[in-house]
């Protein structure tokens, strides 16, 4: 052989193409005579040409090895097709049970694929999305969440960092109106809608494409607006848009504004939603006199920033105290950071995001009950292939025996369950089409069929059907391909046992799964239902609430009051800022005085509620009295609750004096209320008297359709201009649990998918344990042995399963449901009903299941059952 | 009865199977693939493939002609065995029998005039 190292590497490999293509009984002795010449070829004429002589030996030979290859291969995959398509047929029930339960398998992944997609899409629709960030501030005084985060700045923000860092390309400040919902009016065309307040750069930094308009003038000028497609065809129609005059109308504010611009709807996908977008030059003009504008003190904008590169984030944060420094800030509690904007939608949970976020833990989650799902179903399709590997023994004894080596066996095992899978693959695609409306339900989301032809998305799919193909195929190719010819030929009978403990411990495993799904479902819907029933300390049911948006109805709310009374179907109405599901200011400094003397400085929660808050909500006393219209110098007074009652041990809490924000008096006490979700626990809070923009109505329990009839014809008959819209108090005392609720649906649903495709595969093996047993239970028939000592029999190791699953499943659930339990200041215990619960639920589903195949194999004539040999 | 064995033989033995198994014969114990070649591209002038040695060798030795045996592995041949050939007593039989008839064949044919 050749010294030259130069030649080694191409002469190993060359060798290695020959030593493959043809294998000589494994003794090589044709390398051995190409080694040979090589080194005659190599002293006569040098190691290049002996290297090229040696080359071109192993094309020579290549065509014609392809050819024999290309031939059999062919020849066998034919042969392999028709004996996979005979098996279907051959085994019908069979067939089902695996495609059904990889196909609800599939489905299911591939569902929650979809899902995670659309999530990870997030704000990238941008051009340039990796290079923009958003300014979050932190301020541990002020305290906007736990961590201090708040997404909000001042405006003065965007336009100097754009002139002070040279990283920093452009900046924007978006603003939401003070309403949430504002109303926009054509003509005699008016609909509430949800919009921004933008400056000019705004539309340069992301890409929202500007339909029609000027992209550099469209939000120049004050009272400008731009309008989605949709908005403005529902208001202008088929008219040209741009340069008419719309009307916007929130509570105290009320201008005309020109359309200068119609931008395409925004993605799904984006953290930004709006249906307008107004010029910042309005606010700057018509808010001249508010300290919102030029004002570091206020802190009303988001800012966005665009570097020059992503790399520059960490250098721009760097520079932000001195920059702040700069800025006459030095020594206050503020600081700045940037996040990315890709990371919004999914990373940050932070008070005052415009969009409502997703945790990338839920992702994970769901993706992991999907995976599992899948799993469940990969094992079931193991377990019934290698349970039923007897009926292929004989086929594969003679295969062996006609020369077959165990790698072509394997090819051709794992090519079927490919096979297999694709079928189920379109059976998914078909279940995908009609289950998605209701995932779409389940999970809150607006996911469309056609998502499903996104390139990746689709290369994804494509991948777990290979992996779910081969992962399910493996285990049996190789226990099928281990089978001695000798054996399988001579007794066919007894290969069925082969791997039985591995099948019993993925029973197991497959029942453990979704034993823990299922007590996680019941966990979390006891939960649901505590809350439901839990004692809030006020009366949710038949409040209906009326919100003021716009200062025409302002300005008429005591007169739609006093006409409401006069119904006798009120019985209350409260005009109040706060509602006793949602009381969320929250004051720093306010003072009080111990009966002791000492002074106590506290964070209390705080809203303003009106004479009638008390009554209206049916919220109880527990001392000094309520606002009352007899008193005069009630404007100055407070309500505090139990809680701080508590913390401050007043013997008579009435007519003490106070500090917060102003009012100096407290009045009362109420008894402690849930005023936040069930997460928090009851913090201090005072009821401050004032008005508020809602309205709140008490009716009598009865027919409510014709209730909120009366009410509508009331306000229409005062408020002209505001379209009436209103909502149960009901309603949004769930809506706090909304997250809860949708989990434990989406847990029941994964767990029912769970346990069905577990029992497809038990009922698989029942039926095959039961054949395999026919003549042993006709026996034990002939002997004597009653119905229910058979069905004991079969039933029994089956039982055990689910049993043993269950001491695997218990400590898993508990400790997951723990750690959910603990994001509720008020909850459950976890009981051990509920574990017996689930286990109760499978063990009954997997007896049913099986059920149907002891009983019939049991009451079976012996004479049928031994006769047929 | 030899006559029905040759012409089984003669039937079944192909030009370059009978030109390998001739050249088994006269290289005695070093008949192996690598000499083998050797000889028949001196003889014949022409190239001969390795597959044109081995499918020939294969065939003899399956038809019982040749019988084969591996050598201990040599370096020059980087660590390989050599498969070394050598004639059955049918081998030989067939062998001369080609002889004969080749021969009888030719009887004659050179006293002719052209």
């Amino acid at each position: 052989m050749t010294s030259n190292p130069r030649l080694q590497k191409p002469l190993k490999f060359a060798e290695w193409i020959l030593k493959s293509i043809h294998s000589d009984h494994g003794e090589y002795t044709h390398l051995g005579d190409f080694s040979e010449v090589f080194s005659f070829v190599q002293t006569e004429r040098g190691a290049a040409a002996a290297l090229f002589w040696y080359w071109g030996q192993v094309v020579r030979s290549l065509p014609g090895f392809a050819a024999n290859r290309i031939y059999w291969s062919v020849t066998m995959f034919k042969n392999y097709l028709i004996i996979a398509y005979r098996n279907t047929l051959k085994n019908k029930w069979f067939s089902l049970l695996n495609i059904a339960g990889l196909a609800v398998g599939l489905a299911c992944f591939i569902l929650i694929l979809m899902f995670v997609q659309f999530e990870m899409s997030f704000d990238r629709f941008h051009a340039r999305s990796d290079r923009i960030y958003r300014v979050l501030s932190r301020n541990t005084e002020r305290q906007a969440d736990a961590a201090g985060f708040s997404v909000h700045s001042p405006e003065l923000l965007a336009e100097a960092l754009a002139a002070d860092f040279p990283e920093i390309t452009a900046a924007t400040r978006v603003r939401e109106p003070f309403m949430d919902k504002v109303i926009l009016q054509y003509q005699d065309r008016s609909f509430y809608q949800l919009g921004i307040f933008a400056d000019t750069e705004f539309l340069k930094v992301f890409s929202f494409p500007l339909l029609k308009g000027d992209l550099d003038r469209a939000l120049e000028a004050p009272r400008t607006i731009i309008l989605t497609e949709n908005v403005a065809a529902k208001l202008f129609g088929d008219d040209d848009p741009l340069g008419r005059i719309v009307s916007y109308r929130e509570r105290r504010r009320e201008y005309d504004m020109t359309v200068t611009g119609v931008i395409a709807e925004v993605p799904r996908n984006s953290h930004l939603r709006f249906d307008y977008i107004i010029s910042h030059a309005t606010t700057v003009a018509e808010e001249k006199d508010s300290y919102m504008i030029g004002n570091w003190d206020v802190w009303n904008y988001t800012t966005y920033v665009e570097l020059t590169a992503p790399q520059a984030e960490a250098q721009v944060e760097e520079k932000f105290p001195a920059f702040l420094a700069r800025q006459g800030q030095e020594g206050g509690s503020d600081e700045f950071f940037l996040q990315s904007i890709e990371d919004i939608h999914l990373k940050s949970q932070i008070r005052g995001e415009l969009a409502t976020n997703n945790q990338i833990r839920d992702v994970y989650l769901f993706l992991s009950i999907a995976l599992i799902i899948l799993l469940i179903a990969c094992i079931n399709y193991m377990n019934l292939v290698t349970a039923r590997s007897m009926t292929r023994a004989r086929e594969i004894g003679v295969r062996k025996v006609a020369g077959a080596n165990r790698r072509q066996l394997i090819k051709q095992f794992i090519g079927e369950t490919l096979l297999v899978t694709f079928l189920a693959l379109g059976v998914a695609l078909l279940m995908i089409r009609f289950a998605l409306p209701h995932f779409n339900v389940l999970l809150g989301t607006d996911l469309e069929t056609g998502m499903i032809t996104n390139t990746s998305l689709l290369l994804l799919i494509l991948g777990t059907v290979l992996f779910v193909g081969i992962a399910s195929g493996t285990y049996p190719a190789l226990v099928l391909s281990a089978l001695k010819p000798v054996n399988v030929l001579k007794d066919f009978s007894a290969s069925g046992k082969k791997g039985a403990g591995l099948r019993n411990a993925l029973v197991i495993f497959q029942f453990a799964a979704s034993i823990i799904l299922i007590a996680c479902t019941l966990v979390i819907f006891n939960q649901l239902r505590f809350i439901k029933h839990q004692k809030l300390g006020f009366d949710r049911e038949h409040v209906v609430i009326i919100p003021i948006r716009e200062q025409e109805t302002r300005d008429k709310a005591e007169a739609i009051r006093t006409e409401l009374l006069q119904h006798p179907e009120v019985l209350g109405v409260s005009i109040s800022a706060g509602l006793p599901t949602a009381i969320r200011s929250r004051y720093l400094g306010a003072k009080f005085v111990k009966d002791s003397g000492e002074e106590i400085k506290t964070s209390v929660c705080f809203d303003y509620v009106d004479y009638d808050f008390v009554d209206v909500f049916k919220i109880e006393l527990l001392a000094g009295r309520n606002f009352s219209r007899e008193f005069g110098e009630d404007t100055k007074a407070l309500l505090i609750n139990e809680t701080l009652w508590k913390i401050l041990g007043w013997e008579d809490p009435a007519g003490k004096e106070v500090d917060v924000f102003g009012y100096n008096r407290v009045i009362g006490v109420v008894k402690d209320f849930h005023f936040a979700s069930f997460h928090q626990e009851i913090e201090p809070m005072v009821l401050a008297f004032g008005g508020g923009h809602n309205i709140a109505v008490r009716v009598r329990p009865g027919d409510v359709a014709s209730r909120v009839k009366l009410i509508r014809t009331v306000f229409e008959n005062h408020s002209r201009s505001q379209p009436f819209d209103f909502f149960f108090l009901d309603d949004s005392f769930n809506e706090l649990y909304q997250k809860e609720q949708r989990a434990g649906e989406i847990f029941g649903s994964f767990s029912l998918l769970a346990i069905f495709i577990a029992c497809l595969g038990l009922l698989g093996l029942a039926s095959y344990t039961v054949e395999r047993r026919t003549k042993e239970i006709g026996i034990r028939k002939i002997l004597g042995a009653p119905v229910t000592r058979i069905v004991g029999l079969l039933t029994r190791d089956f039982v055990m399963m689910v049993i043993l699953a269950n001491v695997i499943a218990w400590p898993v659930a508990y400790f997951a449901m723990r750690t959910w339990l603990d994001n509720f200041a008020y909850r459950i215990d976890i009981s051990l009903v509920t574990f017996l619960l689930a286990a109760g639920a499978a063990l009954l589903i997997a007896f049913l299941t099986i059920g149907t195949q002891t009983l019939r194999a049991a009451l079976s004539d012996p004479v049928d059952t031994l006769r047929y040999e | 009865m030899e006559v029905i064995d040759v012409r089984i033989n003669m039937k079944l033995l192909s030009r370059s199977e009978e030109m390998v198994l001739l050249t088994v014969w006269k290289l005695r114990d070093e008949a192996y693939c690598v000499p083998i070649r050797n000889e028949l591209m001196q003889t014949t002038g022409k190239n001969w493939s390795f597959g044109s040695i081995y499918d020939p060798l294969e065939r003899l030795e399956r038809k019982k002609l040749l019988e084969s045996s591996l050598t201990e592995p040599t370096r020059e041949r980087g660590g390989r065995s050599k498969r070394v050939y050598r004639l059955t007593r049918d081998g030989k039989k067939a062998l001369m029998e080609l002889k004969r008839i080749q021969e009888s064949l030719w009887q004659g044919a050179l006293n002719l005039k052209a």
